[in-house]
């Protein structure tokens, strides 16, 4: 076999029984890989009324087949479960080493089950796997117990994801920390490894991967190289990573502060948050992913305990976080960096239930006593630390806010659910009022409040609409698909973004670093020849977009199971109201429901779904999905 | 009233040696966006890939602000700049 190995894991705590199986042929064929397998075994083997820390959950790390090739960037792995702040599908993608080790290592899926009666740690060593007791490392923070294990396994080589006491907990924003400093981060997956009794898992593999047409595939892997090395953008990432996104969003009314009730970062923060200051404050070096000629990964110094650390990586997500936490210290963003990598938290669930708890504070929901004495008002430094320490140990008001956003907003009541910045539980990231089509994005992601599964990047692209005053009708079809400033066309967009995401995904390259975020790096062209060339298969570009519709169309079934529709597509009340302070600066001010509702029907009908945000079963057989669409007969048929 | 413009653009990136803010002052030959960026990129050589094509057409892979509006809802390069306008130039937003 090329590109894959061919080979899942199966690893049932439970019974400590460990199987392999075959990676079936129409799975590949039809979903190619990583994330687009994961959602389809999810879909089967998880039932949609099942608990996120049901013993039976599953959890499936996926690693696609460009993944430990000759491919540029062909590191990123997926973790798919459900999610436990979302309760539906939840997906977390990384980078790092470790997905490239599990194939070398023998394995292109890892499917987790069951519950340890103890803690444990699985040892995957080429092909041979192996429950171990975690006893010794577990309640260690990430950092000290990957270096524990690295002494334990005698072997610097191994590659580990690791969760923290935060995932031990089951606070359901704890993350799975990757290679010490990566993060699968967004879906809750450390309190689902936690609920497992699962420490981490440590792999060192040597066996190879095999290649279709070498010649062939080292020529077209050379050129998508090139593409990048020479990338207008790449400069940029090199000295800046993802941290101009700072300056990017201002200008768009974008910095999102103090929980999104302030639109504007004031002046006198911006001038000690921005991406030039950050680096000259923090910054120390850069490191980047398996096979990655750009290396965005931008390394930092923090001041802990009277101690300099070096530590990595920053991306634009925290220092997001920061801002939308009120503050704007340079100094403070490394220190929250290293503070939920160490204790294993998602940077940016945290701050959504800490930025909630905030303005439920200075609302009065909370008070002086819940807090303990914590006055938790924004841009108040040593309180957002004393509360993130209280979440991670589940003390007091952190064993509330531990539950995530949305849960938290119940236990408290009062009214507190209108300080949810959240989409179908997930957590927000952006202003939605930058551009329609994000809002959409947003609005509609299959985990929901989600920038990285569909947001249609060119409509911020200003320079390429100056140069061509057709782009949206030469690319997608639609006059105005490419303008921010208008709900039409957004439709076209948003699909296509989203079935891209979807291939990049399920072969494992890097969204950071393809054509929909720059012109000049590799597209779908390029991915259609790599993957065809690797495995020998030719791929069209048609091919890939059926298999990104497909993965799409998986990840929404599963939602609609478990009991989402159109109502769940929608943006926090926030925005449609107009006494909520707007950017001068920003393409929408308050948001007009009935365009939103609108846009949202435009896109339903393209997608072939019905108006309730179902898919119909005309279009799942044409998608080849004919178990899904029987599956959603029932459903409908139930609720006749 | 001061002649001239401030250019707001972190020059390290594309690799020239200037400060991240420039003044830079009008006159008849210089008076719009693209004035600017002929001008820099005949002191820089390295900029000129950066804001026009083979054949010296203006093709900007950047985002341009006029006193923080964008130029594509102005007069595109084509916008006249006044004493005292402030430049920005960004990539534009992706990723996380």
């Amino acid at each position: 076999m090329y590109g894959w190995v061919g080979k899942i894991v199966r690893v049932d705590f439970t019974k400590k029984k460990i199987t392999t199986e075959d990676l079936p042929k129409d799975l590949r064929d039809t979903f190619i890989g990583g994330r687009g397998i994961n959602s389809k075994i999810l879909y089967d083997e998880v039932p949609p009324n099942m608990d996120p820390f049901d013993p039976q959950a599953r959890v499936i790390i996926g690693a696609g087949p460009f993944i430990g090739t000759l491919v540029p960037t062909a590191c990123r792995g997926t973790i798919t479960h459900k999610g436990p702040f979302t309760f539906a599908f939840c997906d977390s993608n990384f980078g790092g080493y470790f997905s490239p080790e599990m194939k070398y290592a023998g394995f292109d899926h890892i499917i987790l089950q069951g519950r340890s009666a103890e803690p444990v740690y699985l040892w995957i060593d080429d092909g041979t796997v192996e429950i171990r007791s975690a006893e010794n490392i577990w309640g260690l923070d990430t950092l000290t117990a990957a270096q524990a294990l690295e002494k334990e396994l005698e072997d610097p080589e191994i590659h580990t994801m690791m969760i923290g006491p935060a995932g031990e907990n089951l606070v359901r924003t704890a993350c799975v920390m990757v290679d010490y400093w990566r993060a699968a981060g967004w879906a809750g997956t450390g309190a689902v490894f936690g609920s497992k009794n699962l420490k981490a898992i440590s792999v060192r593999g040597t066996q190879g991967i095999k290649v279709a047409d070498p010649n062939r595939f080292e020529a077209i892997c050379k050129k998508a190289r090139n593409m990048m090395l020479h990338g207008p953008r790449t400069p940029l990432y090199h000295r800046y990573g993802r941290l101009s996104n700072i300056e990017s969003l201002r200008h768009r009314g974008g910095d999102g502060v103090e929980n999104y009730r302030i639109p504007d970062m004031p002046e006198s923060g911006f001038e000690t948050f921005n991406s030039e200051n950050i680096r000259q404050t923090i910054y120390t070096h850069r490191e980047g992913c398996f096979n990655c000629p750009i290396g965005c990964g931008h390394c930092f110094k923090v001041e802990v305990d009277g101690g300099e650390i070096h530590a990595s990586k920053i991306e634009y997500a925290p220092a997001g976080d920061v801002k939308a936490l009120g503050i704007y210290n340079p100094k403070f963003l490394a220190r929250w960096v290293y503070e939920v990598n160490k204790w294993g938290l998602d940077t940016t669930g945290t701050q959504n239930v800490i930025a909630f708890a905030m303005e439920c504070y200075e609302n009065g929901l909370i008070t002086d006593k819940d807090t303990e004495g914590i006055e938790l008002t924004f841009g108040n430094e040593e309180a957002t630390l004393e509360i993130l320490y209280k979440i991670v140990n589940r003390e007091g008001i952190g064993d509330i806010l531990a539950e995530g956003t949305n849960l938290a907003a119940k236990k408290i009541g009062k009214g507190a659910e209108k300080y949810a910045m959240t989409i179908k539980g997930g957590r927000l990231h952006l202003d939605p009022r930058i551009g329609w089509g994000l809002m959409l994005a947003h609005a509609v992601a299959s985990r929901g409040a989600d920038h990285l599964k569909g947001t249609p990047w060119i409509e911020f692209w200003d320079f390429a609409a100056i140069k061509d005053s057709n782009l949206g009708e030469r690319l997608f079809g639609h006059p105005r698909a490419a303008d921010a400033s208008t709900p039409e066309g957004k439709e076209y967009t948003v699909k296509w973004y989203q079935e891209s995401k979807g291939i990049i995904d399920a072969l494992g390259f890097c969204a950071g670093q393809d054509s929909s975020t720059s012109f000049d790096y590799p597209g779908h062209e390029e991915m259609a020849e790599m993957l065809s060339a690797l495995v020998g298969k030719e791929y069209t570009v048609e091919d890939l977009k059926i298999v990104g519709e497909r993965i799409y169309n998986v990840e929404q079934a599963y939602n609609v199971r478990c009991g989402l529709r159109r109502k769940d597509d929608s943006i926090p009340e926030r925005f449609f109201d107009k006494d909520t302070p707007t950017s001068e600066n920003a393409k929408i001010k308050t948001v007009d429901r009935k365009k939103f509702e609108s846009m949202k029907d435009k896109y339903y009908s393209l997608r072939g779904w019905d108006t309730d945000a179902i898919p119909t079963r005309k279009r799942l057989e044409e998608l080849g999905l004919h178990d899904i669409a029987d599956d959603l007969d029932a459903l409908r048929k139930e609720h006749v | 009233m001061s002649e001239s413009i401030t250019l707001d653009f972190p020059f390290s990136v594309i690799g020239v040696n200037k400060p991240a803010k420039s003044t830079i002052s009008l006159n008849n030959n210089i008076k719009t966006v693209e004035d600017v960026f002929r001008h820099l990129t005949r002191l820089h050589e390295p900029m000129k890939n950066y804001f026009f094509d083979e054949k010296g057409e203006w093709n900007s892979i950047f985002n341009i602000f006029v006193n923080k509006k964008s130029i594509l809802d102005l007069k595109g390069e084509k916008t006249v700049l006044h004493p005292g306008d402030v430049v920005t130039v960004l990539f534009p937003y992706s990723g996380g």
